[in-house]
């Protein structure tokens, strides 16, 4: 069962770990890709609950496409963002020890539209974390009014049989999401209070 | 002490939640991957929510132990189970129904033990003996 278990959330990763290939594939060839979906980390209790906000540009892709004239970010690019701020905080629960993979979205209710020049805050709350992996409720807020709510699964890929398939090295925090926390400027490993930006 | 129709009721308002599927599709028979199209990432999401619903401890392999699906050539023989991998079942998951199955076990029909009826059981078990040891 768990072999499948492995198996099923290799093939269907979104959080980190498809776009970290490309992003190894596409530095190979000399072209570099983001994937930040989140701008900086506001609040930050390691284990409990994170804050991050998201400035959304008229200047980002997804504008061309969703959609032509009216554009709208899509919801998929709304939980990404929120899947970040949770993933990093059930990662930096366990010092990023463990490869963290969104392994489902349990629940996501969708509120309001997101548009250029809002400011988007991901606030994420830390429901259950075992060695198998977490559970992570989040808001998504544009001032007050509330965009959406999601409950996030994510699975700690289990170290042998991970390492079989990926290898040790942990292509998840390997990059740009774990220091996205250094960015921010804000203590974070010992923190039990919230700290302000 | 919670009654064994009210831990029923939870059990099935959280696969409701968790399989995405109809109030009237959990009956006590339901199986979990044949009839409600549980998958192995299922099964960690329920077991978080079972110990959040009941305040319990599930420890990893309890619910659903892994051991029996590991392929062991001790436990298996032709894909049909060996009197040890029957022994090994029984007292790996002692909350469900293996009556039927003993007639003809097969590996393939493992799945058909996780039933809604064998959490109900692990659950009021599980309650009951904390209720004694406490």
């Amino acid at each position: 069962m768990f072999e499948k278990l492995i198996k099923r959330i290799a093939h269907s990763l979104l959080f980190s770990v498809s776009h970290n290939f490309d992003v190894h594939h596409r530095i190979i060839f000399g072209v570099s890709m983001r994937w930040i979906w989140i701008d900086r980390f506001t609040e930050f209790q390691s284990g409990k609950k994170a804050k991050a906000v998201k400035n959304l540009s008229l200047a980002e892709d997804w504008c061309i496409e969703h959609f032509p004239g009216f554009p709208v970010m899509p919801a998929c690019l709304l939980l990404e963002g929120l899947a970040q701020t949770g993933g990093i905080l059930v990662g930096e629960a366990n010092q990023f020890r463990e490869k963290v993979v969104l392994a489902k979205i349990s629940k996501a209710i969708f509120y309001g539209d997101a548009f250029p020049g809002q400011q988007l805050t991901y606030s994420a709350e830390i429901l259950v974390l075992r060695a198998e992996g977490a559970t992570v409720r989040g808001e998504i807020h544009n001032g007050s009014q509330a965009i959406a709510e999601a409950e996030i699964f994510f699975a700690h890929l289990d170290q042998n049989m991970s390492s079989k398939i990926f290898g040790n090295d942990n292509f998840v925090f390997g990059g740009e999401l774990k220091s996205l926390l250094k960015m921010s400027h804000i203590s974070t490993f010992d923190s039990s209070v919230a700290q302000g930006s | 002490m919670i009654t064994r129709e009210e831990i029923h009721s939870k059990v099935a308002a959280n696969l409701v939640e968790v399989l995405n599927v109809d109030d009237d599709q959990v009956g006590p028979e339901a199986r979990l991957q044949a009839d409600l199209g549980a998958e192995s990432i299922d099964f960690l999401d329920i077991v978080f929510r079972l110990e959040r619903e009941f305040g319990i401890k599930i420890p990893r392999n309890e619910l659903f132990p892994e051991s029996i699906f590991s392929g062991d050539p001790e436990f298996f023989q032709d894909d049909k189970l060996t009197e040890k991998g029957l022994a090994e079942l029984k007292a790996k998951m002692p909350f469900a129904d293996l009556s039927k199955f003993e007639e003809n076990p097969t590996r393939e029909k493992i799945g058909d033990l996780f039933t809604v009826n064998a959490i109900v059981n692990y659950i009021e078990n599980k309650l009951h003996a904390g209720a004694t040891t406490a």
